[in-house]
């Protein structure tokens, strides 16, 4: 945190309407404005179908918006940035099962013109990092879900990002492994200097990770409320979530989306 | 029941079939000179293997073939990936595809026959067509459900559009191509067959309609065994091909 640089990547009042013209329109996200510091880890916190997704590929130039702009470096965002990786939580749909687990993070070098050996020697490398250094040969469908989603993380890694979008990436895992992936996910971050912004419904995972939460409505999605989680670093899997100042954020956090919840029952 | 015990099971029906077709010739049901036996068309059989007759209308029909499928496959994959990533194109060409497509091609030979007369280039022409629609459909329908997910992460991870269809949308499509192509190539071998009965002076399709007009029903019969033969010849070679090229199917 104290090496963040203010200003990095800007989201500016961004909307994003579907439909109109002859169904009905609705819009999904509401003026979101969001600040995000280089080398910040910022959670985006919401309910299922609230429109995180949609914020996130707009971020990533993967969709446009209907209002407002994303702004990377002094660059407004209109196309997928080399320097941003998105990375899905269908880990199953983003690897490609005709490539072996080494082929699929070749993927990103192919089209850089370096030579076969050096790919090979790149690939490790990565592969290395997620601890699958000895799976190279293997294919992704024959790999637990919660490897092959290590390998959609070295595949992203391996296109040098400097800031990665990460979609609800543990959702898909058992419980184990998600502890597992996300202390490796920090580590990660922590080594590369990355700048992460992890979309989750879960906030014991967005406090545990995160340095700011922010918390997001249901539709229309605007920016609820951001909140600092100011724990400690490195975190500890099991730490960390002993600390009073976890479960006091915690415990606030969900009872402020479960009161919005019966408060929304209520209305309807 | 292990792999090789359900096909050996199921043998038991072909056997059944052709036990019955004994049974109700030898009972003089029927005129054996219009329908002979399966023993009796054995002997002609083994004499059309034997004598390696069968190996030159075989040839010209399977070159045939051959040729007009392979044409069909490289058209057929071509215009449906080219439809398929652009909506112009698609808007542009689909009407024609559509227009073309319902009519039963074995309506065109006579048309080709005026055109190119009963030769290689009429039949070739006819398997072409035939073969290129199921190709082209179902590229294009492979290519149409790309999965949105892997080409969005193409997209994240840089990939160039022509990077994107060589190396994510063309090998994501082939288990669609392949099934077009295994439809293709049994439209194909109808329309070989039909073309050279129809119009022609060689290839096993004449010789099956020849043999009829010359009163010879037991070789006939004889080629027509042949013929299911390279039909389930070519299928299981087809079945070979598509195993080794997308592995990834069936888990």
């Amino acid at each position: 945190m104290t090496e963040a640089t203010a200003g990095y990547l800007s989201i500016r009042d961004v909307n994003k309407v579907y439909g109109g013209q002859h169904g009905e329109a609705t819009t999904a996200l509401k003026s979101i404005t969001l600040e995000v510091k280089q080398g910040e880890f910022l959670a985006i916190l919401g309910p299922s179908g609230c429109g995180k997704s949609t914020l996130l590929q707009i971020v990533a130039g993967l969709i446009n918006s209907t209002a407002g702009e994303v702004v990377l470096n002094g660059k407004a965002v209109t196309a997928p940035p080399p320097e941003m990786v998105y990375l899905f939580q269908q880990y199953s749909k983003s690897l490609l099962p005709w490539r072996t687990v080494e082929q699929n993070v070749a993927l990103v070098f192919e089209s850089r013109g370096m030579k076969k050996r050096e790919i090979e020697e790149r690939c490790g490398e990565y592969l290395g990092m997620v601890g699958l250094a000895g799976f190279r040969k293997h294919y992704p469908w024959q790999l637990s879900g919660g490897m092959q989603q290590r390998v959609a993380i070295a595949r992203a890694l391996a296109a040098q990002p400097r800031v990665l979008l990460l979609d609800e990436p543990f959702s898909a895992v058992d419980a184990l492994t998600r502890i597992e992936l996300q202390s490796l996910v920090l580590d990660l971050w922590a080594r590369q200097g990355l700048t992460i912004l992890l979309i989750t419904h879960d906030v014991d995972e967005a406090v545990f990770m995160a340095d700011r939460i922010a918390v997001l409505s249901s539709r229309p999605s605007t920016v609820e409320m951001v909140v600092d989680t100011d724990l400690p670093r490195p975190r500890d899997a099991m730490g960390t979530r002993e600390l009073p100042r976890f479960l006091q954020l915690r415990h606030e956090l969900v009872e402020h989306l479960l009161h919005r919840q019966n408060a929304g029952r209520v209305d309807a | 029941m292990p792999e090789l015990g359900r096909k050996g099971f199921g043998l038991l029906s072909i056997l059944g079939v052709l036990l019955l077709w004994e049974l109700v010739c030898r009972a003089g049901l029927v005129n054996l000179s219009l329908l002979p036996s399966p023993s009796q068309i054995a002997p002609a059989l083994w004499k059309i293997l034997a004598s390696g007759s069968f190996l030159v209308p075989l040839g010209q029909t399977l070159g045939m073939l051959l040729i007009g499928y392979t044409i069909a496959c490289v058209a057929g994959v071509a215009l449906g990936l080219l439809m398929g990533c652009s909506e112009y194109l698609y808007g542009l060409l689909e009407p024609l595809v559509e227009v073309i497509r319902p009519i039963p091609k074995p309506a065109l030979i006579p048309a080709m026959v005026v055109f190119l007369g009963i030769g290689a280039g009429m039949k070739i022409t006819m398997v072409a067509l035939a073969a290129l629609f199921p190709v082209l459909i179902n590229t294009l329908q492979g290519v149409r459900g790309v999965d949105p997910v892997l080409l969005a992460t193409a997209r994240t991870l840089g990939c160039s559009r022509f990077e994107t269809i060589r190396k994510i949308i063309l090998p994501a499509s082939l288990p669609m191509i392949l099934t077009g192509m295994r439809v293709s190539l049994s439209m194909g071998l109808v329309l070989v067959i039909l073309a050279e009965m129809l119009a022609a002076e060689s290839g096993i399709g004449f010789l099956i309609l020849d043999l009829q007009r010359s009163f010879q029903v037991r070789p006939m019969y004889a080629w027509i065994a042949i013929l299911a033969a390279v039909g389930l010849v070519l299928n299981i070679l087809f079945e070979m091909v598509e195993d080794r090229a997308v592995p990834w199917r069936a888990k």
